[in-house]
């Protein structure tokens, strides 16, 4: 760069428009997961069994799987905004760690309960591919929407905030899941929905890095 | 000014700047300048390349001045864009030496061969110049004065002393051996 300091002050001080001030980044999440959760809510009401969903809810396992997914998605999409604009800690990128952990967990105590009882009747693939498509439609579509709103920041560190924003729609995606889910997990299942889930976090990273930037 | 109060007056200037007071803009970057190159040079000792990053922080800014909320302070929000920056930057950077080699002689190399003639001759020169040092003192002085300095034998004869004769011969064999040495494989 071999332009004279004084000249760029110069040249940006006459470019400069009057710009609209972006929301505080709380208040951006809140109204982004408001929007996706009034949304969710109609489609799950109108297709989804919720009796079926609330009788599997009863037990303590699956609520706690539940509740942390939620968590972890909500933790996400939280902390892919406050990342995306320059002043927030970099720390903010750990906060859907603990939830993913707690998530991970429970799934996988699920697995080990019923291991009994698969290896009995032998690998059940179930309706995997069902939910390997169900959770790459609905993150994609969660995770456009959410580069769209994370875009107008124009976050200086892209790769992270897409990163950081994929694993919140991941999780968002696997909780809307549970609804249209009406038998616990299998380890094939948890397999294939942890490489959904995988696909999704690196597919909006590696998009979202060019599209955020 | 204190630092609280310097940070006050830039976020003023910054909330200005975002309703479109350009007076108030130009005034804020002059005014973060020095701020800009100290924080710069933590990261890198070439004033050049410190100058550059302070130059794509002030297009940063401007790029993302949409995102400064006026209610929270100005210093750390310009402080995380020139860190920003001072990381990419050095990054580049490295990237750069790891798959670049400097050459000084490339930057004299031109497509047109003619156009390379002086950077040939140099190197003759100096090639040619090791050689004569090389050799014998007698020989050596005997070049220099009746081929470089173009003496006559009889003007070189009284300068160094050596008979006409003599010159001749040591003039005789030093060409020989630059040419002997020339040839010979390095």
């Amino acid at each position: 760069m071999s332009r004279n300091t004084e000249d760029l002050i110069a040249d940006l001080a006459a470019a400069a428009e009057p710009v609209r001030r972006l929301a505080p980044p709380m208040t951006r999440a809140l109204l982004w997961l408001g929007t996706v959760a009034l949304i969710c809510a109609a489609l799950i009401l109108k297709l989804s069994n919720l009796s079926l969903f609330a009788e599997r809810a009863s037990d303590p396992r699956l609520a706690v799987e539940l509740v942390s997914t939620l968590a972890t998605g909500v933790a996400g999409v939280v902390a892919a905004f406050h990342l995306s604009v320059p002043d927030r800690p970099r720390a903010w990128a750990l906060l859907p760690a603990p939830f993913a952990a707690l998530w991970l967990s429970a799934s996988g105590l699920g697995c080990w309960k019923y291991w009994t009882e698969q290896t009995a009747h032998g690998w059940r693939l179930g309706a995997s591919s069902h939910c390997m498509v169900f959770l790459l439609g609905v993150g994609a579509v969660l995770g456009g929407a959410l580069l769209f709103s994370l875009r107008r920041a124009r976050p200086l560190q892209p790769r992270l905030v897409a990163a950081v924003g994929a694993t919140g729609v991941a999780a968002l995606a696997a909780f809307i899941l549970q609804f249209f889910h009406p038998f616990d997990v299998t380890l094939i299942d948890l397999g294939a929905h942890l490489a959904a889930l995988s696909i999704l976090i690196v597919v909006i990273s590696v998009v979202g890095r060019p599209g955020l930037a | 000014m204190t630092g609280l109060e310097q940070d006050r007056q830039w976020a003023l200037w910054m909330a200005a700047a975002q309703d479109g007071d350009n007076a108030a803009y130009a005034r804020l970057l002059r005014n973060i300048l020095p701020f800009l190159r100290v924080l710069a040079r933590r990261r890198c000792r070439d004033p050049d390349r410190c100058e550059d990053i302070v130059q794509d922080v002030l297009l940063t800014l401007h790029r993302v001045r949409h995102t400064y909320e006026p209610a929270r302070p100005f210093s750390p929000w310009l402080a995380a864009i020139c860190d920003r920056r001072a990381i990419d930057s050095l990054r580049r950077h490295g990237r750069l030496r790891a798959r670049e080699t400097s050459d000084e002689h490339a930057y004299e190399t031109f497509a047109d061969p003619a156009a390379n003639k002086d950077v040939q001759a140099q190197d003759a020169a100096q090639a040619l110049a090791a050689l004569v040092a090389a050799l014998p003192q007698a020989q050596r002085e005997a070049l220099e004065l009746v081929k470089v300095k173009e003496m006559s034998l009889l003007e070189a004869s009284a300068v160094s002393g050596q008979s006409v004769g003599a010159l001749k011969v040591s003039v005789h064999r030093a060409i020989k051996a630059l040419r002997l040495k020339a040839r010979a494989p390095e």
